[in-house]
């Protein structure tokens, strides 16, 4: 059987211009299409989900390593190091005598996207015990479309050095401490830990250090040495 | 960071790579890039609005550089357009032009490419924003190009060149490494302070934006005193930052309905005394000199801190408190000293400020000068009776920091008013083993013949241990020495 293809009445296929034209349509399309996806709503509703104990344990976890990390690589091994981090030289930052350490974008599926950010807030180490631990309060800040949403965690970390070694302690959770910390903190300014107004200080609550929040009236804890804790300040 | 650059010509790219892998490899812990909640130019997405997808996908991280704070497209701009106009300065220079007229001809002549214009397709036509934050990082650019071979001038400063020829060799005669980039800085790459020109609709919505962002400008810029500064003061700014320290650079800014900071926060005072209802006493009316602001700092301390003599002496007079630290413990001498204001420091130390007064960290100002390189400052506040042996809460002395500065004079001067070489940090760490990590070979030497003879390393049996040094003069007695 012959087929006359002439005769079938199939479109006619377009010029080449128009394919090319069509083409760009489309792609600008999906480059639009894209950006909507990828591009922040100014929106965004904050999600303040609790993170399970052995989640924020790993995340705890991961920012200790990069904290040994760099104590080990910058510092060979002497955390004297954090006390010439860059930030305190600075003349342009607003709080330049504070030392923090952060690892950003833990488990994030594109950098900045989603994830977590963790910052950790030197709160100080203790009188010379032998073994000296160094305590953070550190907080984990989820990251959502882009942008900061939630304070996921916050608990007081320790690493003590013991010779080359450094031991490390992760606190408790502590819900209620959280809650009210969420729930003092400033909407409309950019979410972040620590907050610019944080004021943590550390104490003795035999038969653990404390760390308390003087403005939202929060307080974490962590089971110490008691050696650590008879020279802590009270 | 030139060869990272070279394989980054977008502005995501090049944040990716400062936040990336090999970079926090480097510097774990350090790479912090600023990322805000809401980008300025992030709005509703609009399918007509084709300046959108170009806006989306080259955010830039804000940055801080030699004390300036600018997005981090301007190095895109400051690397890529700036070699631009270098080609074409040296185009027009191999045609017989003189050098401002051949500066004049790079800047023109890429203003009239309709590719790499701000008002082309780079610029005003896809982002819908012309901006002259990004005009001045292309010509320092052009002046970081052309210092390379020859001396250029920024403002009053004359920088030699920073290569030599040698035979047929260049030869780098860079002095101070670190600031090979932000001499080339300056507050025109600051959209804050530089503003930008913006097509009708983007300029609505970042109008909006700033509007609601002027408790933040607030927070960032203040006067001597402390206080929010006012319109008057970003109109200066701006009208100083129209020219490259006298040299046209392409500036323009419409002068009806300009999206400034000084257009939309006539009174950022007043915004923030509404905005934020923590801080009543502070924001929007003179500070009493005895209270605090929400940073814990009084207005003498920012006074300290700008270098404003006049002020502090008005406040002292009034009853400020001198040494009143801040939150975290840093006094007005403390942030005098930190940005190495000379006549601050020793206004306020002859007023009585306490030399050894420490931060919650326990940094003294002897330390933070001696960080800073403040040599000037250092010998001061020895004069004044600054412990030299003072130890933080890691238990780093002041030798410590000037041995991993290198600085030979600093050392000096340090040892010369008694500071101990054998003190270590928690970790055992001294000032010797600190130079000798750090590189500095030509500290080892004064520091081995600056400290005592002996030191004690630990006790065994209840009897001290202790083991002489290389130069140790002979013959002396290691237990007749003091023990630390």
């Amino acid at each position: 059987m012959q087929v006359r293809l002439a005769s079938r009445s199939w479109p006619r296929r377009p010029a080449g211009p128009c394919r090319i034209l069509g083409a760009l349509g489309l792609a600008a399309l999906l480059l639009l299409d894209a950006c909507a996806l990828r591009a922040p709503r100014p929106a965004a509703a904050p999600s303040e989900i609790a993170l399970d104990d052995a989640r924020s344990r790993q995340l705890f976890g991961e920012w200790q390593r990069y904290l040994a990390d760099y104590i080990d690589k910058a510092g060979d091994g002497d955390p004297a190091v954090l006390a010439q981090l860059p930030g305190l030289r600075a003349t342009g930052t607003l709080w330049p005598a504070r030392i923090t350490f952060g690892a950003l974008d833990i488990d994030a599926s594109v950098a900045e996207k989603d994830g977590f950010d963790v910052q950790g807030l030197l709160l100080g180490p203790l009188p010379q015990t032998g073994a000296t631990p160094y305590v953070f309060v550190v907080g984990i800040v989820r990251r959502q479309g882009y942008r900061p949403v939630d304070i996921a965690d916050i608990r007081l970390v320790s690493m003590t050095q013991r010779g080359r070694q450094l031991d490390r302690t992760v606190g408790d959770g502590d819900a209620q401490a959280l809650a009210s910390y969420r729930a003092a903190l400033d909407r409309s300014a950019p979410m972040r830990f620590p907050a610019d107004k944080d004021r943590f200080e550390l104490t003795v609550c035999a038969p653990r250090l404390c760390a308390d929040e003087g403005l939202t009236v929060s307080r974490w804890s962590l089971p110490v040495h008691a050696e650590a804790l008879a020279a802590a300040p009270r | 960071m030139g060869a990272h650059l070279r394989h980054d010509p977008a502005n995501e790219t090049l944040d990716l790579g400062l936040i990336g892998s090999a970079m926090r490899g480097r510097y774990p812990g350090l790479v912090t890039m600023y990322r805000p909640v809401e980008s300025i130019y992030d709005d509703p997405l609009l399918l007509i609005d084709v300046s959108k997808p170009v806006r989306a996908f080259f955010r830039a991280g804000t940055v801080n550089a030699g004390g300036m704070l600018f997005g981090t497209d301007k190095i895109i701009h400051f690397i890529n357009v700036g070699r631009i106009y270098h080609i074409r300065y040296l185009d027009a220079v191999s045609k017989g032009l003189r050098v401002h007229e051949a500066k004049m001809h790079a800047v023109q002549a890429t203003a009239a490419n309709p590719l790499l214009s701000e008002d082309g397709f780079l610029g005003l036509f896809t982002t819908g924003i012309r901006s002259n934050g990004d005009l001045a990082a292309d010509y320092a650019g052009l002046k970081f190009y052309r210092n390379l071979s020859e001396p250029v001038s920024i403002g009053n400063a004359l920088l030699p060149p920073m290569l030599q020829r040698e035979g047929p060799y260049r030869r780098v005669v860079v002095q101070e490494e670190d600031t090979v980039f932000t001499r080339f800085v300056s507050a025109h790459w600051n959209e804050v302070l530089n503003p930008n020109t913006y097509l009708a609709y983007v300029g609505r919505r970042v109008r909006i934006v700033i509007g609601s962002r002027c408790d933040d400008v607030a927070d960032w810029f203040r006067d001597g005193r402390g206080q929010p500064l006012d319109a008057t003061w970003f109109t200066t700014w701006q009208r100083q930052l129209s020219t490259f320290h006298g040299e046209p650079y392409g500036h323009e800014l419409p002068a009806e309905h300009p999206v400034s900071v000084a257009d939309i926060c006539p009174a950022p005072a007043q915004a923030a005394a509404v905005a934020r209802t923590d801080t009543p006493l502070w924001w929007g009316a003179a500070l009493p000199p005895r209270q605090a602001d929400r940073l814990g700092r009084n207005a003498l301390w920012w006074a300290a801190a700008a270098g404003r003599t006049d002020d502090l002496e008005l406040l002292a007079a009034r009853g400020a408190v001198l040494d009143e630290p801040d939150i975290d413990g840093e006094t007005p001498l403390h942030a005098a000293v930190r940005p190495g204001h000379v006549r601050m420091a020793r206004l306020l130390l002859s007023m009585g400020a306490d030399a050894n007064r420490a931060t919650r960290q326990g940094q003294s100002p002897l330390l933070l000068a001696v960080a800073g390189g403040h040599v000037e400052l250092t010998g001061l506040l020895l004069q004044a009776g600054a412990d030299p042996n003072l130890q933080d809460r890691f238990d780093r002395t002041a030798l410590q920091e000037a041995a991993q500065r290198g600085d030979m004079v600093l050392v000096a001067l340090l040892l010369d008013h008694g500071a101990d070489a054998t003190l270590a940090s928690r970790h055992g760490t001294d000032a010797l083993q600190v130079a000798r990590r750090a590189g500095h070979g030509d500290l080892l030497d004064t520091l081995r013949a600056s400290a005592p003879v002996v030191r004690k390393l630990g006790t065994a049996g209840g009897q001290a241990v202790a083991v002489s040094i290389p130069g140790a003069p002979p013959g002396v007695d290691p237990q007749a020495l003091p023990q630390r």
